[in-house]
C-alpha cells in the first residue's frame, strides 16, 4: 500500500503508522494549500467497542520545507488527549451521538495544533474536538452534517483544520500486487499467473470500505511558502518518547524518536529494502542521500522485467531490461522522488525542483492552479496539478509509480531511451471510482467514513 | 528546529553527577537495571537538556509529577542514560551504577 504497514516495526504500531500524505492547491480555495496526513490504517468500520483513535502518546507532525534543504522550515504539531465522560460503562456511546457535545458519547478525543517556524513555537488551537467514529445509523445519525462538519475548526491564524476518521481514499489491488507482482488486468502476461492459467480480469480494491484517521490542514499559500519560491516539500512524521513505563502509574520519559515518516507514496513500501525500512522511518529527509541508490536502481524495475517476460506477441520490457542490465542510474526517479523535477523536463516552465539536496518529500508547486478537469494520472497524462506535483486525494499513485518505474518517463531525462510499449498496460486496474464512496469537493476532501452497520455491505 | 525532537548527544558524559542525586531520583526498591523514580533531584535537574514546549502533555502524564528513568548501559563503566521529561542525558559514574545494581538485586 502507499505506506500502510510498510515496515516491520511500524506495522505493529498502527496509531503511529503514517499511511498517506496529500498536498495540493485547494480546488475550491486556490489561494490555499491543503495538507493531509493519514494514520491508523485499514480500519474495519465495525471495529468496536474500542473504536479507532489517534495516539495520546504520539507526536504527529506535518513538515514543510520552503527552502529546499530537506529540513522543515515550518512544522505543524498535533497532540491528542482522550477524555472519558462516563467511567462506569464499557460502551463507546450510551445512546445516539447527535452532536460533538452529546452526553451519550463516552470516549472523545481533543487535540492541539502548534506551529513551529523560525519565529518560534505558537499554539494555534487547543482542545479542538475530533468527531466520533462512524458507528452506524443508530449511534451516529446524520454523521456528515451533525458530527463531521462541526469538527472542521478554525485556528487562531485563520487556517482550517480537521482531525478524525475519514473514508480511505487510497486504492490499490494489494491482494494481487503482493502475490508475486501480479496485475490482474494483464495477469495472463505475469510469468507465475500465466503458468497458473489466470486470465485478465479487473482489479480489486483492497482498501474499499475501510477507514483511516486524517489530520487535515488548509493554509493560505502565503503562510507556507517563501517569496519567489513556490515549490514546497511536504512530509509527515510520528514520534514517540524513548521510554515507556508499563504497569504501576505508567508514563513516558525521554526525547521523542521518529518512528514513522512519509513523503512520496510507496517509497518505503517498494523502494527501500526490508532490512532498512525501520531505519528509513527513523531518518529525516535531509539524510536520504544514503538511500538514493535504492531509488536509482529500484529492485522493482528488475522484477517487472522478470515477471513480465516476452511471450507470444507480447514483447515484454526489452528497453527497461537493457537499462536494468546496464546498471544505469534512474535519473528520472531520482528527480521525481528526491530532488523534484527541474524546469524544462516536462514543459519549459513546469518544475517541482527544490534543489540538489536529495530528500524524499512530496513536492508541490503552489503556483500551478488546480485543474478544471483533473486526470488521476497527473503529470504523466498532462495534468500538471496532479501527482507528482503534490498529490490529490484521488490521484492514482499506484499506476503512476508502477509506470514510472517501468520506464514511462525515463525518456524525459534520457533522450536515447524509448519507453516499452507495454508500459501503457501497466496498472492494477483501479481508478478514482474504486473507493467505496465519493471524495468530497471541499475540505477535508476525503470522504465520509464508512459506518460499521452498513460496511461491509450485505451480500 | 523542532524542540520536541531535539536529540541527545549520545555519548555525552555527565561526569560529576553525584551518586546521591541519582539515587534520590531513582528511589528505593526499584527492580532491574532500568529504574524509574518519582522525585527530582536538583543536581540532576540542573544537568538535563532543555525540555520541549510541545511535550507538556506527556510530561504531565507521567504520574502527575516528573518521573525519570535511569538505564544502566554498562555497570562496569558506570554508563547510564537518564530520561526525564523529554530530555536524555548520558552520565558516567561507576559508584552510582554499582549502587543501583546492588539495589536492583536486593
Amino acid at each position: 500500500m502507499s505506506s500502510h504497514r510498510e515496515a516491520p516495526e511500524i506495522s505493529k504500531d498502527p496509531v503511529a503508522d503514517s499511511t498517506d500524505v496529500y498536498a495540493f492547491v485547494s480546488p475550491d480555495k486556490p489561494s490555499t494549500v491543503t495538507l493531509i496526513a493519514n494514520y491508523v490504517p485499514l480500519q474495519e468500520p465495525a471495529g468496536g467497542p474500542n473504536f479507532y483513535e489517534f495516539g495520546d502518546d504520539v507526536l504527529y507532525e506535518i513538515h514543510i520545507d520552503t527552502s529546499g534543504h530537506g529540513e522543515p522550515d515550518i512544522t505543524y504539531q498535533f497532540r491528542f488527549t482522550t477524555e472519558i465522560t462516563n467511567p462506569a460503562t464499557f460502551l463507546y456511546n450510551t445512546g445516539p451521538i447527535t452532536s460533538l457535545t452529546s452526553s451519550a458519547w463516552n470516549r472523545r478525543q481533543f487535540y492541539s495544533v502548534t506551529r513551529v517556524d523560525h519565529r518560534g513555537s505558537r499554539r494555534l488551537g487547543s482542545h479542538l474536538p475530533c468527531p466520533p467514529c462512524n458507528i452506524g445509523p443508530l449511534s451516529t445519525p446524520n454523521y456528515a452534517a451533525a458530527l463531521a462538519a462541526p469538527a472542521v475548526q478554525r485556528l487562531s491564524d485563520g487556517s482550517t483544520v480537521f482531525a478524525g476518521q475519514r473514508a480511505e481514499g487510497f486504492y490499490v489491488d494489494l491482494g494481487s500486487i503482493f502475490d508475486l507482482g501480479n496485475l490482474r488486468p494483464i495477469q495472463e502476461l505475469n510469468a507465475f499467473a500465466a503458468a497458473a492459467g489466470l486470465k485478465s480480469m479487473p482489479g480489486v480494491n483492497a482498501t474499499k470500505f475501510v477507514n483511516v484517521h486524517s489530520i487535515a490542514l488548509q493554509v493560505p499559500i502565503s503562510r507556507v511558502t517563501q517569496s519567489g519560491r513556490p515549490v514546497i516539500g511536504v512530509w509527515t512524521s510520528a514520534s514517540r518518547q524513548r521510554v515507556r513505563i508499563r504497569g504501576g502509574n505508567g508514563g513516558w520519559a525521554g526525547p521523542y524518536d521518529q518512528v514513522s515518516r512519509l513523503g512520496n507514496p510507496l517509497v518505503n513500501e517498494v523502494i527501500i529494502p526490508m532490512s532498512k525500512k525501520d531505519y528509513w522511518n527513523s531518518q529525516p529527509p535531509r539524510h536520504d542521500k544514503q538511500f538514493a541508490t535504492y531509488v536509482a536502481h529500484p529492485e522493482l524495475a528488475g522484477l517487472i522485467v522478470a515477471l513480465y517476460p516476452p511471450a507470444g506477441s507480447f514483447p515484454g520490457f526489452p528497453n527497461l531490461k537493457a537499462v536494468v542490465n546496464a546498471g544505469t542510474a534512474r535519473a528520472d526517479l531520482e528527480a521525481v522522488l528526491l530532488t523534484g523535477i527541474p524546469a524544462g523536463v516536462v514543459t519549459p516552465a513546469f518544475t517541482t525542483y527544490t534543489g540538489p539536496v536529495q530528500a524524499d518529500m512530496l513536492r508541490l508547486n503552489t503556483s500551478i492552479a488546480p485543474s478544471g478537469s483533473p486526470n488521476p494520472l497527473g503529470v504523466i497524462k498532462g495534468d500538471l496539478a496532479g501527482f507528482p506535483n503534490g498529490r490529490r486525494v484521488f490521484d492514482d499513485v499506484v499506476t503512476v509509480e508502477l509506470r514510472a518505474i517501468a520506464g514511462a518517463i525515463l525518456h524525459l531525462v534520457d533522450s536515447s531511451f524509448t519507453p516499452d510499449a507495454a508500459v501503457a498496460d501497466v496498472t492494477d486496474g483501479l481508478t478514482e471510482a474504486s473507493p467505496g464512496g465519493p471524495y468530497l469537493t471541499s475540505f477535508p476532501y476525503l470522504g465520509v467514513p464508512y459506518d460499521g452497520y452498513d460496511h461491509p455491505p450485505l451480500a | 528546529m523542532h524542540e520536541s525532537q531535539q536529540q541527545p548527544s549520545d555519548g555525552t558524559s555527565r561526569a560529576g553527577m553525584s551518586r546521591r542525586s541519582v539515587l534520590a531520583g531513582a528511589g528505593a526498591g526499584a527492580a532491574g537495571l532500568a529504574l524509574s523514580g518519582l522525585a527530582a533531584a536538583p543536581a540532576l535537574a540542573a544537568r538535563r537538556t532543555s525540555a520541549p514546549a510541545a511535550a507538556g502533555t506527556h510530561q504531565e502524564a507521567v504520574d502527575g509529577g516528573e518521573a525519570f528513568v535511569v538505564h544502566i548501559r554498562d555497570i562496569g563503566r558506570g554508563e547510564m542514560d537518564v530520561y526525564r521529561g523529554t530530555s536524555h542525558v548520558r552520565v558516567t559514574d561507576r559508584s552510582v551504577a554499582a549502587a543501583l545494581a546492588r539495589a536492583s538485586s536486593s
